[in-house]
């Protein structure tokens, strides 16, 4: 067990023992990976985990969670999701612990039927803001030190991206995974309005990821977990960094930096 | 070559033969593009990889796309689309898993009195030449329901790679007659070939039973474990998303889509998934299954309690996609260990 793992238990177990929150979201081995674990009872805080394989972003959770006081491991990507919910109203920050893990990058997970077998560093890491959430209640320091390698390049031509829609299962996974999709009436799943139909037709996949793209831009924090959680691989990161990067150089805005700072395309103002 | 029937076919013999069935059939085998393995219409021999563990998604979209027009009405016509003869289509190299899934299917939807044409007509063209599996994945549980690594069912011939070339055995009439019309490329299979084969088999189950062990009648009585503590800590972490479905060789459900296309009406039908919280909801708002962890249970519950009891057959292969794809880690091997 790492430092940052023994560090992370005891935060958590002393949480639940002084009642201070309800739960504790956080990572559990199982098999060869790890996957997100409610923890609830002080002496079950042993199973929380840290390594690279936490790629999955726990403020997905914590609109469902609203009224109650959570715990919540976040790295410094989930850390700007948090404070996204927080600027869109949909979360109370003051009912949440943020236990701010530094982060060192994650890999990509290494899935059914894959052709290499190694995890290897996810490519959405090298263009991260910051490795620390801005909102921290705990900080648990990294073991190793050093940013994740940088990628910034990597952008996918237009065309290629109607190809890498046609892959696309419409399984829903990305909007799922995904802590800033938190519509109860989705538009893209084919309910009022019927924008696409609910079950995939591969002519409207384009119609599906940009209605997605454009929800997204300028409030992405880039966490990947829509690419990570991808069955069929598509890197949608790449196209949201797109749309973000728009934002960040007309309007000077990193979704998810400070509390009190909502998105721009959120906010209505008559002399522009 | 009567039915059962070991051959052997050499590495040479097996590349004539592939080459063949491409120039006179569809064939679909195992590609690499993208990062993993998946099942495609080769136009090449070339193009089939058979070093694979498994392919990241399951054949069944070529037996059930994911989406179909089950008939159009034209409003001057009135004519309706009734679904297509299919083409004569070889399924190669599919494991043994993903083989026994079909044999699920066709027990599910071929049967009387109203089997589904669509499938019918696609299943009753295409022959399923199986490919034991060298190495069993991570995540595989086949050993469960029995349904590989080396043999299942649905198989119309079962290969198993050998030293020097392949072993085939013939499983069904329509195998023995895919393996008739090439017959100087087969020679009969000696005891070293079978001594191989049956090494293989003891190898690997053995293996794949120290992972998790065989399960029993009891999970029909799955139901009645609903309420257990692990069904509400797991329901917690699911999504609702429909990956599970999307990935699973066996899972069926669908729903229908009627609309107008310019002036002809259209139904369409397409994959759906018991994870949706749509799924069971009725056109009156009425929903008989309105919780998370209801909807999380059904999906175990149909597979390993309501499918057999009705089919005789699991409703799950141990193909390993959903554990392995799911991004939370939903775990159907869990309930296999708790209850099986």
């Amino acid at each position: 067990m790492s430092r940052a793992e023994d560090e992370l238990r005891s935060i958590a177990r002393s949480l639940l023992e002084n009642r201070v929150v309800e739960l504790v979201l956080g990572y559990e081995r199982y098999g060869r990976s790890v996957r997100p674990c409610f923890v609830s009872k002080p002496e079950e805080a042993g199973r929380l985990v840290w390594s690279p394989e936490c790629w999955f972003n726990l403020a997905k959770y914590l609109r469902s969670l609203r009224g109650r006081r959570v715990g919540v491991v976040a790295k410094g990507c989930d850390g700007r999701s948090i404070v996204e919910l927080v600027n869109e109203n949909q979360v109370d920050r003051g009912s949440i612990i943020v236990i701010a893990v530094e982060c060192t990058g994650v890999n990509r997970p290494v899935k059914y039927g894959s052709t290499g077998a190694a995890s290897i560093p996810a490519e959405y890491c090298g263009r991260c803001v910051s490795r620390v959430s801005p909102v921290a209640d705990y900080l648990v320091k990294a073991d190793v030190q050093g940013p994740p390698e940088e990628s910034p390049g990597a952008t996918v031509h237009a065309s290629d991206w109607l190809s890498l829609f046609a892959k696309c299962l419409k399984c829903s996974a990305c909007v799922k995974a995904c802590p800033l999709c938190y519509c109860t009436e989705c538009s893209i799943e084919g309910f009022k309005p019927d924008l696409v139909h609910r079950l995939r037709d591969s002519k409207e996949l384009f119609t599906f990821h940009l209605t997605r793209a454009l929800h997204m831009a300028g409030r992405c924090v880039e966490c990947g977990a829509c690419e990570s959680a991808c069955p069929v691989e598509i890197p949608l990161t790449r196209l949201y960094h797109e749309l973000n990067e728009w934002f960040r150089e007309n309007y000077s805005y990193v979704p998810g930096s400070r509390i009190g700072e909502a998105p721009p395309a959120l906010v209505f103002k008559e002399d522009g | 070559m009567r039915l059962g029937s070991m051959l052997f076919i050499s590495e040479d013999g097996f590349k004539l033969l592939l080459e063949e069935l491409v120039s006179s059939k569809k064939v679909i085998a195992p590609v690499e593009a993208d990062g993993f393995f998946d099942f495609k219409a080769i136009k090449h021999a070339g193009e089939a990889s058979l070093d694979y563990t498994n392919t990241r998604l399951p054949p069944k979209r070529f037996f059930i796309p994911q989406r179909e027009v089950v008939f159009k009405h034209y409003p001057e016509t009135g004519v309706r689309q009734e679904p297509g003869i299919s083409v004569e289509t070889v399924l190669l190299a599919v494991r043994p898993c993903d083989a026994s899934a079909l044999s699920i299917l066709d027990n599910i939807l071929l049967k009387p009195p109203h089997p589904d044409p669509f499938y019918e007509s696609r299943r009753r063209s295409t022959t399923v030449l199986s490919l034991s599996c060298a190495k069993p994945g991570e995540e595989c549980f086949c050993n469960v329901f029995q349904t590989g690594p080396v043999r299942g069912s649905g198989e119309d011939v079962t290969l198993t790679r050998i030293t020097g070339g392949f072993l085939a055995e013939l499983r069904s009439e329509r195998g023995r007659l895919l393996v008739n019309g090439f017959r100087s490329l087969f020679e009969k299979a000696v005891s070293e070939h079978l001594e191989e084969y049956g090494e293989l088999s003891r190898r690997l189950t053995g293996e794949m039973e120290g992972r998790i062990k065989t399960v029993g009648e009891q999970l029909v009585k799955l139901e009645e474990k609903l309420g257990d503590e692990y069904f509400q800590q797991a329901a917690q972490r699911c999504l609702e998303c429909s990956l599970c479905s999307f990935v699973c060789p066996v899972c069926y459900c669908f729903d229908t889509e009627d609309y107008l296309e310019k002036n002809t009406y259209v139904r369409a039908k397409g994959w759906d998934t018991c994870a949706s919280p749509f799924f069971t909801r009725m056109a009156s708002g009425l929903d008989p299954r309105t919780s998370r962890v209801d909807r999380f249970c059904h999906r175990f519950c149909h597979k390993l309690s309501r499918i057999p009891l009705a089919f005789n057959a699991y409703g799950c292969v141990g193909c390993g996609r959903c554990v392995s794809l799911c991004p939370t880690g939903v775990d159907i091997r869990e309930v296999l260990k708790r209850w099986g």
